[in-house]
């Protein structure tokens, strides 16, 4: 039985405009319905306020929420991605104290250029701890695909996921730019399965995972982007990786490091 | 149930690939009576002719599985009104914009004598939406504002970024239908709730989606029967079943 990891999701506790909160517990009881392991976690109320608070309250509530279920969710932390040094503190913060997996960024919603020098020493810690950095991407004019492929040439320590493949308009750059570099990796969530077909060739199987944007929008979403990988036609050795070998593997070589 | 798909793709392209029998057997499968063709790629973009006289082959021989959109590129100026107005003259029911793929901006006035084409035949008009600076819904309703009118559906409801102006640039415009692919449940219920039933039509943009993907989408998404009936086949009849 392939072990199943969605490794773009979210924990949403505050309204986002419109959209309502939703409970962990929830999110992970739909996970666990559709017969999926684990989910990576970010906080999605942090990315949408930036304000050193929140983002230190958000990483101790994702802590606490990890303690609690165990190896269902594994969270990623989020910090003011233009905050310098303070940020960096923070980031170390939540991987040292709080036991924190990666660090996620979303250059659109924060927002920051994946070319600000402002990032620097948040990327210095990634590097040093060789963190898998998961980002959103597809949306230009801060987070197009080889935007963030240029974050990767520069910190090669680190592992980073496209967390849209592009979505569906930079689908074809996503994949270039996973071809090109060894530490980027493409999600599957939002992008059209013809982008998919067209990527696997492109970069192999070993370098594409799994991810719904599951706890951001609705529950429904998640099924969705399963079935989307059951309908792919995969051969049964690169969905198992694609549902969650690849995640799995990502996360022992980070904490190897 | 017998459904309607008001998007799917015909030719064989660079990108898209897919072929009558292809199609066909897809539909066959997944329980598809009618698929709203149009061409693929090179086709959409430059070869318009070559790729009209594929849809119009493949509508002549399987007129009761498929009806036809046209594409002309409105860059080819007077050739491509004339290109349109043989494929509609020819039995296709509308047209099939990409200004993305096609090169401008949606609501750009060159594109209005292949409308005013459309208006004189009845024929409709489907407009990809969902890519920045060219795509976009507001530059759909602005469109359809200015052709009251024309028919017009909105593709993938402005997927991706474009999600929020779906349903505020439908109410602008009430000749805007929403086709459903690739947009997610989520806002499928939205739309459904503020435009209400009749306004939606499924479509599955295969094979950029996968038809038996985009119907499962669809059995995620709270409907009654009634408006189940509509979203996923009695619209469209209305729509394009005239035209045909």
């Amino acid at each position: 039985m392939t072990r199943i990891v969605d490794s773009h999701a979210h924990v949403m506790l505050q309204p986002y405009g419109s959209m309502r909160p939703q409970s962990p517990d929830a999110v992970l009881d739909a996970f666990a319905r559709l017969g999926i392991e684990q989910a990576w976690c970010s906080s999605a109320d942090a990315l949408v306020a930036n304000q050193p608070d929140v983002h230190r309250r958000c990483n101790d509530e994702l802590a606490e929420l990890q303690a609690r279920v165990g190896d269902r969710l594994v969270g990623f932390a989020t910090v003011d991605p233009r905050g310098g040094e303070a940020a960096a503190a923070e980031l170390e913060r939540a991987i040292a104290e709080l036991g924190l997996a990666g660090l996620k960024l979303h250059g659109w919603l924060q927002p920051v250029s994946c070319c600000d020098p402002c990032l620097a020493p948040l990327f210095e810690v990634a590097s040093r701890r060789r963190l898998v950095v998961i980002f959103h991407d597809g949306t230009p004019p801060f987070t197009s695909s080889l935007q963030i492929a240029w974050l990767a040439e520069r910190y090669p320590a680190c592992t980073m996921i496209l967390g849209h493949g592009g979505l569906k308009d930079l689908a074809l750059t996503a994949a270039q730019a996973v071809r090109r570099h060894d530490n980027l990796y493409l999600q599957t969530d939002a992008t059209t399965l013809l982008a998919l077909r067209r990527a696997l060739p492109l970069v192999g199987a070993d370098k594409i995972l799994y991810g719904s944007d599951g706890g951001f929008g609705d529950p429904r979403w998640i099924d969705y982007n399963l079935r989307k990988i059951r309908r792919w036609g995969l051969e049964p050795d690169a969905e198992a990786k694609i549902l969650g070998g690849n995640a799995t593997r990502l996360l022992q070589r980070a904490g190897d490091a | 149930m017998s459904i309607v798909d008001s998007h799917c793709h015909l030719g064989v392209g660079v990108r898209k690939r897919v072929t009558a029998d292809q199609l066909l057997r897809a539909m066959d499968a997944a329980g598809v009576a009618r698929a709203i063709i149009c061409s693929v790629d090179q086709f959409v973009a430059v070869r318009n002719r070559e790729g009209n006289d594929e849809i119009l082959a493949a509508v002549g021989r399987w007129p009761d599985r498929f009806s036809g959109l046209a594409a002309a590129n409105p860059w080819f100026g007077p050739d491509a009104v004339d290109e349109l107005q043989r494929c509609l003259e020819g039995g296709l029911v509308g047209l099939k914009v990409h200004s993305h793929l096609q090169g401008f901006i949606l609501s750009d006035p060159i594109l209005h004598p292949l409308v005013e084409c459309c208006r004189q035949h009845g024929a409709v008009v489907y407009a990809h939406t969902g890519t920045p600076i060219t795509a976009e819904p507001f530059q759909l309703a602005e469109l359809a504002r200015t052709f009251p009118d024309v028919p017009f559906v909105m593709g993938h409801m402005g997927y991706t970024d474009f999600w929020y102006d779906a349903v505020p640039a439908a109410l602008q415009a009430d000749n805007v239908h929403l086709e459903t692919s690739l947009i997610d449940v989520m806002n499928i219920a939205t739309a459904l709730e503020r435009l209400g039933a009749a306004r939606l039509l499924f479509g599955s943009d295969h094979p950029e989606s996968d038809l038996a993907l985009e119907i499962e989408k669809m059995t995620l998404v709270d409907m009654s029967p009634d408006q189940r009936a509509r979203v996923m086949r009695t619209n469209a009849e209305t729509l394009w079943g005239g035209r045909a």
